[in-house]
């Protein structure tokens, strides 16, 4: 039965965004880190600030949604594993606390420097451990929206599979998006900017290198197509579903008042007409010049369709 | 059978009662022009166009009538031929001709039919009748029967009513089963069956079939007429009605110069007893009403006390008399209004402006009175009719007084239900603000205007209303010394009354309605019983413990047609009152007169169970209503056919037709039948409930029900607002486009029926359109109830 | 001792006394509502209308029915929203009624997307979660007064009846079993078995789909592994790929052309 007011809306859709999108940017950057032989922490480095900040407006967006704010502490004397909320709750403090630690970690070791080896090493063990708390991360906002009896979400199971390839194509466009900014930030001398730097972090290590930006680049140009692939998948196995709600829930994204959202917001512009722009140059430099600003749209635009995708899914669901 | 009644919504408690008699077994009949609630619950409903019910009832009557006479055993022989006047012989002189019963002045409206035509309605042998015990003479009753309702086959009666063939058929059937001994049904219906030009009639055609079918005076049968209000029947038993004294004395006319002649007039004298005829077991008829010497007299001592005395005819002269002739009826008072006739008006817990027919009518003759006070719980359409929507309160002279009332739980008193049970209420919560209990008011009133008289000499009618007993305060007045007062005392000792049998016509007994006598005596006041165990022996449900009813807390009147000639009874699992050979008495129910059975009993005391009949049996053929002996059909006021099809009759000719503002809709320009009715979660005009916000979220907004081909056609879809007119006014309303109305084939054509709930008006919390804008003013031919459920209608998509 | 509440619709006339009775005694506002062609209002449950009457018009083998049927809480022996609740708010009372503890609710709102009935709303005033409690809420509560619940009691026709689960149950059976007896051959007892056991059951004259009323209800948890394993299968696999591909193939090629001796 699908009666009901939209319980969950903006809020709701900029937090499960924000929070996936922070555990997508940690993972690739964590993996970009570990393939390349540990050679991009700066990257690294990046993903974790920049997440942290992602995800305390996840936090901040999931308290505001709440009906007692006052009590919020109350998921924080409740563990309940059969309740994907309370696991989400958990496992977003426990992401900001290694995150958290981490940084504090970093900060310290720039400052006292034979604290450096300690520092590097445990945070080598807790990026480990932040390792799997962005799967989980980027897979509970999924499980959340799934394990409820709205059909549409609920009749397949593989809403997590698209909430969690989505956080993933929005946290690779995201580190993309923060890394040219970052560089071009370096050249700039915007003063503030560069005594925070000084202030914490080795200026030096702070740039990201364009091999690293390509290779982003690269990943996305991947990750949209599965993620296209993932979406598809989820449309046809609604439509097999035999459930009228669901179906009627797509067809508000395919026909309906939603289709032009969809279509044009999320597919074309959101995932196709990144994967084009990015694709045409899959030889070049994506760091470089103009092709710089290109790349910077399409990772703005699949940032942005990450924010869509959960709209829409969740307009969706509870029509 | 439900018929002209909507219970389910609108006496929710009485369903309550419904629902278990279906859990052992009962069948439940739902017959309404609209799929209701009550027909959701029912296991046959038939539908049917509003204002053709006459027809449907004669139609089952002839059905009953031919089954008789195929099947005998299936039916009660004995209680028709002993029991009721089916064996009579009628006046040879009478003639029915064409819809008429006889001579009649005005052919089309406010007639009356001729003393000399009257009189051929009556017996042949006039008080002394003679019968025909088998029932084949064809002047006897039965034949006449027969033969008026051989016109009313399935086809034709279907025709009128609209109802499809096979529906009619299985609701005569399965009604039909009830025939049998062992088996009864009971009638439930109301403002439905009542709300019409011919409702009398109506009522009448109910009853003619239950007695057919032998179920007066049984256990699960009679009429139950589901009364409008929670104290309807209190209101009649007290005579809040201008043509009754209380316990239904005739209200005296002018030309009755003494009790005696009053009583003749009114048929309530030992002269008027019709003597059974012989060939019947029977050889007595009680003839109850013969005894109202001893209750006039007693009503009168209660009113004038000491004052009045054998030789004054108790005071008798001092009651104010009727004009003959004429109408003191709410339409006819409306139209005084409006003839100047009438001046000022006491407006007492009624909303004629929201709740009246021709509300548009009654809204515009208020504005001809010089004042106008309104006691009522809440501020009403009525009292507020100067400063309605579109009116400008300056131009209209009427003075408004409005005197707050205190609501039924902020006092004390009694109610009277439609099983005859008045119950005791008490008292919850102090009243609002200077609200203050009606009894207070009325004894405050009373107190001034009895100064006034006191004060002016010259007063017409100062002695009558100088020798009133009135001594009670306004600050100290209760319900319980009322109560008591109606129930009466025995002045030589100052007791309390026990019984009616004990009232005297000498003057040395009072009681204020001797239907109430014996409700409290000096055992105490039964109204406040509140035993729920049912200890009648078979256990059949009378609970006669719970509260008191009239008369002598008989719960079951006429229970003496429940036995036979021996005494006993005909439904031997669910048995009234059965004879106790060996202690010579009735155990049960109090029974219908305590005699023996007739076999039993000695020669010259052989007494007829219907008791309050002159004849002592009961009536199939009738001769005390105005409009004839039989309930004919008629056509409405406005009715959507040309012609009526079962005579040349087309309206009932004795019907009110009210002047005032009482345009008559013609089908060309309103082709639709428009009824109205109420639901559940609003009392009457809404006064009450419409500033209750937990029922006005209920049911928030004026509403029109219609059958979706209608809709279609006129391009309304469910919700819209619309607009609903008939030759009296406009009505703004939420369209409810719903299956639950199926347009009707009458006589070959489609009728589209519309319905309105008139539990809206423009006062209150939550305002909207009254219905009774649109109704007109005409009303029964014998009690002039208005026919607000039939009338013609035209429909438009709101702008 | 497991309770029950008994809804016969063979015996509900929509009278609706037990929708005021509700509000009364739990002291709810009225919603402000409007006629939109229908006897049915408030249009859906709310924080603050915790009991409504459904009115459906059918046409079942070409005869025209009008049936009513009550909305509220089925309190569900397997409640999703206790299940879900990320604060523990919701518990079971002794009867076996669900309940929320109005002190503890933090308004997050997914017990109402996780009700298979949709029937917890969040109320706009509280901005906490509220539902039919059956009579338990705190300072509300009639069945520890030996009472039954508001509506039950106000019942006229006996529609609604409320004892032990069990009773109930063969109550409710043996009603199910008449109508099947006289022409409903699809009567059915709703609640008996779904959900683990309704503590709110209905008596259906037909099969529940034809109310409306979803047949085979399932919690909101009942595929949690699939779901859990969709997410992080796809997390640890598909989206490792991309990586693998892009980053590791360029390290082997720098890694060989290291081999290759820096050419």
């Amino acid at each position: 039965m699908n009666i009901g007011g939209m319980e969950w809306g903006v809020t709701l859709w900029i937090d499960l965004w924000a929070a996936g999108m922070a555990g997508g940017a940690f993972l690739t950057a964590f993996l970009a880190d570990k393939f390349s032989g540990g050679k991009l922490k700066n990257l690294f480095k990046l993903a974790v600030c920049t997440g942290i900040i992602l995800a305390l407006i996840g936090v901040a967006l999931l308290l505001s949604h709440l009906g007692n704010i006052l009590w919020f502490w109350h998921m924080f004397v409740t563990f309940r594993p059969e309740s994907v909320l309370s696991l989400g709750g958990w496992i977003l403090s426990g992401w900001l606390a290694v995150a958290g630690v981490m940084v504090v970690l970093w900060i310290a070791s720039h400052y006292l420097r034979n604290l450096k080896p300690l520092a590097d090493k445990a945070t080598g063990i807790l990026s480990w451990v932040g390792f799997v708390l962005s799967i989980l991360l980027m897979s509970y906002t999924g499980v959340l929206i799934a394990s409820t009896t709205q059909p549409f979400w609920s009749v397949t199971p593989l809403l997590p599979a698209v909430f969690v390839v989505s956080a993933v194509t929005s946290g690779v466009a995201w580190l993309i998006v923060v890394s040219l900014l970052v560089n071009w930030l370096n050249r700039t001398s915007i003063r503030p900017y560069h005594w925070f730097i000084e202030q914490f972090f080795d200026e030096s290590g702070w740039q990201i290198d364009s091999s690293a930006i390509s290779k982003l680049a690269k990943s996305l140009i991947i990750a949209v197509v599965i993620e296209l692939i993932v979406i598809a998948a989820f449309m046809i196995w609604i439509s097999a579903s035999g459930s009228t709600a669901a179906t009627d829930g797509l067809a508000l994204l395919t026909g309906g008042s939603l289709s032009l959202w969809f279509w044009v917001g999320l597919i074309a512009a959101g995932l196709v007409a990144p994967f084009i722009m990015l694709i045409m140059n899959w030889k070049k430099d994506y760091s470089a010049g103009i092709l710089a600003s290109i790349t910077f749209s399409s990772a703005g635009l699949v940032v942005l369709g990450g924010l869509l995708v959960r709209a829409l899914l969740l307009i969706a669901g509870q029509a | 059978m439900i018929i002209g009644s909507n219970a389910a919504e609108n006496h929710p408690i009485s369903f309550r009662w419904i629902t278990k008699a279906k859990e052992r077994g009962g069948k439940l009949i739902s017959v309404d022009p609209r799929f209701t609630r009550t027909s959701s619950k029912a296991d046959i409903y038939a539908p049917i166009r509003s204002g053709t019910d006459i027809a449907f009832i004669g139609g089952m009557i002839n059905y009953v009538i031919s089954d008789i006479e195929q099947n005998p055993d299936n039916y009660n022989m004995e209680y028709i031929t002993q029991y009721t006047n089916a064996s009579y012989i009628l006046n040879p002189d009478f003639e029915f001709n064409d819809g008429l019963f006889g001579e009649i002045e005005q052919k089309t409206f406010n007639g009356s039919y001729t003393a000399a035509s009257k009189a051929t309605w009556k017996y042949a042998g006039g008080n002394s009748p003679e019968a025909d015990i088998t029932l084949k003479d064809p002047s006897c009753v039965f034949q006449m029967l027969k033969k008026h309702y051989s016109r009313y086959d399935a086809d034709t009666v279907c025709r009128i009513t609209g109802t499809p063939k096979e529906d009619f058929l299985k609701v005569c059937q399965a009604y039909a089963e009830t025939g049998k001994k062992d088996k009864a049904g009971t009638i439930c219906y109301a403002m439905g069956a009542t709300q019409h030009t011919y409702g009398v009639q109506n009522i009448r055609g109910y009853s003619l079939l239950q007695t057919l079918l032998g179920n007066m005076g049984v256990a699960g049968g009679g009429i139950n007429a589901l009364r409008g209000t929670s104290n309807v029947q209190g209101s009649t038993d007290m005579a809040l009605l201008e043509h009754i004294l209380p316990g239904y004395l005739d209200a005296p006319i002018e030309g009755d110069n003494d009790i005696d002649t009053y009583l003749r007039r009114s048929g309530k004298h030992p002269s008027a007893t019709i003597t059974p005829p012989a060939g019947l077991a029977a050889d007595t008829s009680a003839n109850w009403w013969q005894n109202t010497r001893k209750y006039i007299v007693s009503l009168l001592k209660t009113w004038y006390g000491d004052a009045a005395t054998p030789d004054n005819e108790f005071g008798f002269h001092w009651l104010p008399k009727k004009k003959p002739g004429v109408n003191y009826s709410h339409i006819a008072l409306i139209e005084a209004i409006a003839s100047d006739i009438i001046k000022g008006l006491w407006i007492w817990g009624q909303n004629p402006a929201a709740g009246g027919p021709n509300a548009n009518g009654a809204r515009e003759a208020f504005a001809k009175l010089d004042w106008m006070v309104s006691i009522d719980i809440w501020e009403n359409e009525t009292a507020i009719f100067w400063k309605r929507p579109g009116v400008d309160p300056t131009t209209i002279k009427t003075e408004v007084f409005m005197l707050p009332a205190a609501c039924s739980y902020e006092k004390e008193g009694s109610i009277a239900n439609s099983g005859r049970w008045a119950q005791w209420r008490y008292k919850a919560v102090e009243p609002n603000g200077e609200a203050i209990a009606d009894l207070e008011i009325m004894a405050d009133l009373m107190n001034r205007i009895r100064k006034l008289y006191q004060d002016d000499t010259s007063a017409p009618g100062r002695e009558g209303i100088l020798n009133l007993t009135w001594d009670y305060d306004p600050h100290t007045i209760t319900a319980d010394q009322i109560a008591r007062e109606l129930n009466g005392y025995d002045l030589t000792t100052g007791k309390l009354m026990a019984s009616f049998a004990n009232l005297k016509d000498d003057g040395t007994t009072t009681s204020g309605n001797w239907l109430y006598c014996n409700s409290y005596t000096e055992d105490g006041n039964k109204l406040k019983k509140r035993d729920p165990v049912d200890a009648h022996p078979q256990k059949i449900g009378l609970h006669s413990n719970w509260a008191w009813c009239w008369p002598v807390n008989r719960r079951i009147i006429y229970n003496r047609a429940a036995v036979d000639l021996n005494g006993n009874p005909y439904d031997v699992e669910h048995p009234v009152i059965s004879w106790d050979a060996a202690g010579a008495k009735w155990v049960g129910d109090v029974p219908d007169g305590g005699w023996a059975p007739i076999n039993i009993a000695e020669s010259g005391a052989k007494t007829l169970p219907f008791i309050m009949k002159p004849e002592g049996v009961a009536r199939l053929w009738g001769f005390g209503n105005a409009d004839g002996p039989l309930p004919e059909v008629y056509e409405p006021w406005e009715s959507p056919l040309e012609n009526n099809l079962m005579s040349g009759q087309k309206n009932n000719p004795c019907a009110f037709i009210g002047k005032w503002m009482n345009e008559q809709g013609t089908p060309d320009k309103y082709p639709y039948v428009g009824t109205t009715y109420r639901c559940t979660e609003h009392w009457q005009t809404g006064i009450m409930t419409r500033s209750l916000p937990w029922l006005v979220e209920l049911m928030p907004d004026m509403f029109a029900e219609m059958d979706p081909e209608l809709a279609e056609a006129k391009g309304i879809n469910n919700g819209d607002n619309i607009v609903v007119s008939s030759a009296r006014g406009e009505v703004r309303a939420v369209a409810i486009v719903t299956k639950r109305f199926k347009p009707l084939t009458v006589d070959g054509k489609t009728i589209h029926q519309i319905g309105l709930p008139f539990n809206w008006g423009f006062a209150g919390m939550k305002s909207g359109d009254s219905a009774n804008l649109l109704t007109p003013h005409v009303g029964d031919a014998n009690t002039t109830i208005p026919e607000f459920k039939t009338f013609l209608c035209n429909i438009r998509r709101a702008n | 001792m497991s309770k029950a509440i008994l809804f016969d619709l063979t015996k509900c006339t929509a009278c609706r006394a037990c929708q005021v009775a509700c509000k009364q005694w739990n002291q709810h506002k009225a919603e402000e509502t409007s006629n939109w062609g229908s006897y049915e209002n408030p249009k859906e449950l709310s924080g603050e209308t915790w009991l409504k009457m459904r009115f459906i018009e059918l046409e079942r083998e070409n005869k025209f029915d009008w049936l009513f049927l009550r909305r509220s809480c089925m309190h569900c022996e397997d409640a999703s929203c206790a299940t879900v609740c990320p604060v523990g708010a919701i518990f079971k009372t002794d009867e076996g009624f669900v309940h929320i503890d109005q002190e503890w609710c933090i308004g997050c709102g997914t017990c109402t997307q996780a009700c298979p009935y949709n029937v917890p709303h969040i109320d706009h005033h509280a901005g906490l979660a509220m539902k039919c409690s059956a009579c338990t809420s705190v300072g509300y509560n009639r069945l520890a007064d030996g009472k039954k619940p508001a509506c039950v009691t106000t019942c006229p026709t006996g529609a609604l009846e409320y004892g032990d689960r069990d009773e109930l149950v063969a109550k409710g059976l043996a009603v199910v079993d008449k109508l099947k007896a006289n022409g409903k051959p699809d009567a059915y007892l709703y609640g008996e078995k779904e959900l683990g056991g309704l503590h709110v059951m209905y008596v259906l004259d037909d099969s529940p789909s034809v109310f409306g009323i979803p047949e085979n209800p399932k919690t909101a948890t009942v595929d949690a592994v699939s779901k859990w394993l969709s997410g992080l299968v796809t997390a640890g696999v598909l989206t490792a790929l991309p990586f693998w591909m892009v980053f590791k193939r360029k390290q082997d090629l720098a890694s060989q052309s290291g081999k290759k001796g820096g050419a």
